[in-house]
């Protein structure tokens, strides 16, 4: 009974062990998170980066084209279209988007707002 | 190798009770962040493996791997149930005869543990993402904590009235 005890303490120290060197790497992923970054297309050429989709304050800039005038806002890490003189207005309906991979798109202008960084999953099976 | 009557039975019974737990536990609201699964059918494998013995056991799983993905699943979901169930049965096979009785909750453990590696690497394949393996570490603590309750529901199991459906050759 005594051994029996004794093997399963040991396991249990094993187990333990394990789940803390997991805690620790979760940890520091979360302390390792890459910053976002946002780019800027038109007609497929890259015109602007944005380095940090967090700043302290939020703001917005023009960002002017042969096509037209996009407003680009941005605030506690996410990217909008808040204007354009587009005819259709899909880019300032399309709203924030804050996650790596997501684009928001201005047909009329040729225009692509893209996040880049790769923090969060692809999908989830 | 012969097979009996009784064997045919047993697996057939442990596999379809395998099946039911594993059907009801899929319609169970799954935790926050997906993927993440008590693995109570893996008490049925656990049983069967103490008491009918290892082959057994594995024909069992299989059946149950199989079934399920018929009935509530896809190619893609039989992929991953059928790596990860691989892996966790060839662990739990070569763990189950160095360990005691008492100790059948580390054969869970390391089943849950080897279902989870499982289905990390065939993550990897489908999906050809080094991302697959940025969930290891959450699906290593659920590992340990739901193979360990599945490992002492099951030693409660096997110690039960149960037993007396025992066939496995001591």
């Amino acid at each position: 009974m005594k051994k029996v005890l004794k093997k399963n303490i040991f396991w249990i120290a094993v187990f333990s062990l394990l789940v803390i060197v997991c805690l620790a790497v979760i940890l520091l992923q979360r302390f390792t998170k890459e910053k976002l970054c946002a780019e800027i297309y038109s007609e497929g050429k890259l015109i602007r980066t944005i380095d940090d989709l967090d700043p302290g304050k939020p703001y917005s800039f023009d960002v002017k084209t042969s096509l037209g005038t996009n407003t680009v806002r941005v605030e506690k890490g996410s990217v909008s279209v808040s204007g354009s003189d587009c005819k259709n207005k899909i880019c300032v309906y399309h709203g924030k988007i804050s996650k790596a991979g997501e684009s928001i798109i201005c047909a009329p202008h040729k225009l692509i707002i893209r996040i880049t960084g790769s923090s969060g999953p692809d999908a989830v099976v | 190798m012969r097979v009996s009557v009784k064997q045919i039975t047993m697996i057939g019974i442990f596999a379809a009770l395998s099946l039911i737990i594993f059907m009801v536990e899929a319609e169970l609201p799954v935790f926050e962040g997906g993927g993440i699964k008590l693995g109570l059918a893996n008490i049925v494998t656990l049983c069967a493996m103490k008491l009918l013995g290892r082959k057994e056991a594995g024909a069992v799983l299989a059946v149950r791997v199989l079934l399920a993905s018929v009935f509530c699943g896809s190619a893609i979901s039989l992929i991953f149930s059928a790596s990860g169930a691989f892996l966790a049965y060839t662990v739990m096979c070569l763990l189950i005869g160095r360990l005691d009785d008492r100790q059948l909750w580390v054969v869970s453990v390391f089943g849950a543990i080897g279902h989870n590696l499982g289905q990390t690497f065939a993550a990897y394949f489908v999906c050809g993402s080094a991302i697959a393996f940025s969930m290891l570490p959450y699906l290593l603590i659920s590992a340990v904590i739901t193979g360990a309750l599945v490992g002492i529901v099951s030693m409660k199991l096997v110690s039960s009235p149960l037993r007396r459906f025992s066939m496995a050759k001591k």
